[in-house]
């Protein structure tokens, strides 16, 4: 895989949709980091980092703009 | 070639055979989503074409079916639910039941707009799907299980590289209680109108996506751009941090302390339902009248502050470890609870109660005690049963216990007086595994009073045999319309006269009347036209809504801020306007209640107890002397629907102006 770049949450973008979650092809995000807002919503973390192949569907589907490969 | 498909939706949806296992792809023109979208509309349309007339709910020629939304997976927000529909078994006509969780998505990425079954299967079975297309697995060992367990069992057997999307039935559903659901995401629930009962009757315990295909849209960039838009003001909605729900019930009070209509922005709701969830409402309903008490005979008076306030949403809100939302909510009411010390170890955690299990299973039944409620809640998930309509049937026994009809001997030795909650949660095993006195219980209120006995009717509350949702029609004569004259009876979700109010429709459909501020609402008690027109539009929104996968929440915070007109042009390049889409819901709405007067159902039968309306009215609380008359309401309803005003059958020119006849639907019976 010529493009390693891994996705990264800006959590001030970040609405806790779960659509990078839903749509990650691998399921390599999930729901869980819920210290963000008063509300505890879950919000977004890559925790397969090892088997996400870099393909870029979250980021391309993140409504909020709040995923950059890097 | 379709290859090349840009509208949102996938075009097709997928039709299992369960009697001989067999698979059949069936593509749907694009007139068909033109003429009744995807979701609901697609789902009325498939049930109308494939279902024979007459056909036994629980036989082999129901169907089935599993719906998204054409707005799901989009980039669109607040999308991401789906419906089961079928013929359903408690009413007769059209089934559907709206759940969230990531069910939705998973549905279009398994490539299907829809997934239907028809016919028997001869043992157990569960579909998988994954990009290699479906398959009928085995389901032998899952039978028998929980929906909780069912999942964790179907996790540890099935590896994918993505994580399974499961929706899937519970002991009650392979029973055949009639009041059975479908559960997905641990307990999420689509529960209504048995469509449980029906998966259950087909031998089909489970639905297993894990499909990854793309979902393509005509225009993601705008879509995109709108969600920011909603986002930004989702964002800004919140409470003051000093707002605690101890403050609910005084709010309550002073919504129902005026006549006059406060058409508040839908954000305000959208702030309360941030913080608490549906919860907000477990203490407030109680003192504007909403909630309905002792089997909606009773009101605040019978069940106090010093009892309801343990249901104050901060107290509930004190178990929750973190909150819950389905794919593509930026709103987020769900939370999922710590129950290990309250169950004493028997489960670890369960979905917060919603409102209606709160109400259904506190002050309906008089029953005080919070920590049942929780327990009650994760029985009923887990078991796959209808939180509403199973308190609403235990509220039936009570009563009918209370009045000396059932004696001991009859409810197994349970002392079913008011407010007794061990006899509460033994009943609600009961039902769940069918034995004992919930073997009675276990299908609803209808066919309750119908084993019981001729005059416990009067004390059976249901619209055409749906027990209706924890909101009363005595504050919002709306919503007992609603209950009494959607093809799907007694469902609180359709449309009321609040709900109309916050949406602020007015802003995008050109003839729909606007709320002024000031506005009397006692008018809303009368068969005038405006509520003629404002229910007809609720009915009709509300199908664009469950055509698209949105969410009812995201509805009512306002169609000024949730721009599902927008959306909709985006996703699908039509550029239709509002009022062409309304249009649209009413062409939805309409086939809907055509399949039920095909299979023979009298519309005018849905009408909802009359105990609901008022009559008697009840003698205390904030609804005293509330009144109205039910059946100038439905006719003045039908007649905005362009349905017969008298029998409540589309009219022929309904359907020719609708144009069922090009689209070779001539079959749709009319009056
Ligand atoms: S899609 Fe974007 S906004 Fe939504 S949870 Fe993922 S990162 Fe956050
Ligand atoms: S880049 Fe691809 S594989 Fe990696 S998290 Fe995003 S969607 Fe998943
Ligand atoms: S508001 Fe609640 S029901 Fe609606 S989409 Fe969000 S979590 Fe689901």
């Amino acid at each position: 895989m010529a493009d390693k770049k891994k996705p990264v949450i800006d959590y001030e973008l970040c609405m806790a949709c779960g659509i990078c979650s839903g749509d990650c092809p691998l399921s390599c995000i999930a729901l869980r980091k819920t210290d963000i807002d008063r509300y505890q919503k879950a919000y977004p973390v890559l925790d397969e980092y090892y088997r996400c192949t870099g393909c870029t569907r979250c980021a391309k589907a993140c409504p909020m703009e709040a995923i950059r490969m890097m | 070639m379709r290859g090349n498909f840009l509208k949102g939706y996938c075009g097709k949806i997928l039709m299992v055979d369960l009697s001989d296992s067999t698979f059949e792809e069936i593509e749907i023109p694009d007139v068909i989503y033109e003429h009744f979208l995807s979701g609901v509309g697609l789902g009325a349309y498939i049930l109308y074409k494939y279902i024979p007339q007459g056909a036994d709910p629980l036989g082999p020629k129901n169907i089935l079916g599993f719906v998204s939304g054409l707005l799901t997976g989009t980039g669109s927000f607040m999308t991401g639910r789906w419906l089961a529909v079928c013929k359903s078994p408690l009413t007769g006509g059209f089934g559907d039941a709206n759940c969230g969780g990531t069910f939705s998505p998973a549905l279009k990425q398994s490539g299907y707009d829809g997934i239907f079954f028809k016919g028997q299967a001869p043992t157990p079975k569960m579909l998988f799907i994954d990009n290699n297309g479906p398959q009928l697995l085995d389901a032998s060992d899952l039978w028998g299980l929980d929906t909780v367990a069912t999942e964790a069992a179907i996790n540890q057997k099935v590896t994918t590289n993505k994580k399974l999307a499961i929706a899937t039935i519970g002991p009650a559903g392979e029973h055949q209680s009639l009041i059975a659901g479908i559960s997905n995401d641990g307990g999420r629930m689509a529960a209504r109108s048995g469509v449980g009962t029906v998966m259950g009757s087909k031998k089909l315990k489970a639905v297993v996506l894990a499909g990854s295909k793309m979902i393509r849209s005509q225009d993601p960039q705008t879509l995109k751009a709108i969600s920011r838009d909603y986002a930004r003001k989702i964002k800004a909605a919140n409470l003051p941090s000093l707002a605690s729900g101890a403050m609910l019930p005084m709010m309550g009070k002073s919504m129902v302390a005026t006549d006059k209509a406060i058409p508040i922005d839908g954000m305000l709701s959208t702030a309360i339902i941030k913080k608490w969830g549906t919860g907000f409402t477990n203490t407030m309903g109680m003192t504007m009248g909403d909630t309905p008490v002792k089997n909606w005979k009773g009101s605040v008076v019978d069940f106090p502050h010093r009892k309801y306030r343990h249901m104050n949403p901060d107290q509930i809100q004190k178990h929750e470890t973190k909150k819950y939302h389905c794919y593509s909510c930026v709103i987020g009411c769900g939370g999922v609870c710590d129950i290990n010390g309250i169950s004493k170890g028997r489960f670890s955690h369960t979905h917060k109660p919603e409102y209606e299990t709160v109400a259904a299973f506190g002050s309906l039944l008089l029953n005080k005690d919070r920590d049942s409620i929780f327990i009650i809640n994760e029985l009923l998930n887990r078991g796959g049963m209808d939180s509403i309509s199973a308190g609403n049937t235990i509220a039936f026994a009570m009563e009918c216990y209370e009045k000396g009809w059932l004696s001991p001997e009859v409810t197994g030795g349970l002392d079913l007086t008011w407010g007794n909650t061990e006899a509460i949660v033994t009943l609600v095993e009961q039902m769940i595994a069918g034995v004992g006195f919930g073997a009675i219980l276990q299908h609803g209120v209808k066919k309750a009073s119908a084993i019981l006995g001729l005059e416990s009717a009067p004390l059976a509350i249901h619209a055409g045999g749906q027990e209706p949702g924890m909101h009363d029609p005595r504050l919002d004569p709306i919503l007992g319309i609603h209950y009494s004259c959607d093809p799907t009876p007694g469902r609180h979700t359709i449309g009321a006269g609040s709900y109309y109010t916050y949406m602020r429709i007015w802003e995008d459909v050109t003839w729909a009347p606007k709320v002024k501020l000031g506005e009397d609402k006692n008018d809303e008690y009368e068969a005038n036209n405006q509520v003629g027109l404002k229910s007809m539009i609720n009915a009709c929104i509300k199908q664009i809504l469950d055509g698209s996968g949105g969410c009812f929440f995201a509805l009512v915070s306002g169609l000024n801020h949730f721009k599902l007109f927008d959306y909709l042009n985006a996703a699908t390049g039509w550029q239709k306007t509002a009022n062409e889409y309304m249009t649209i819901g009413l062409r939805m709405q309409t086939l809907r209640q055509a399949f039920n007067v095909r299979e023979g159902i009298n519309p005018r039968d849905f009408k909802m107890n009359p105990r609901l309306s008022g009559n008697p009215p009840l003698t205390t609380g904030p609804l005293k002397g509330k009144s109205f008359d039910l059946d100038a309401m439905m006719s003045v309803h039908y007649q905005f629907m362009g349905w017969d005003k008298k029998t409540g059958i589309p009219t022929k020119t309904a359907l020719e102006d609708l144009g069922f006849c090009d689209l070779e639907m001539e079959g749709v019976t009319h009056g």
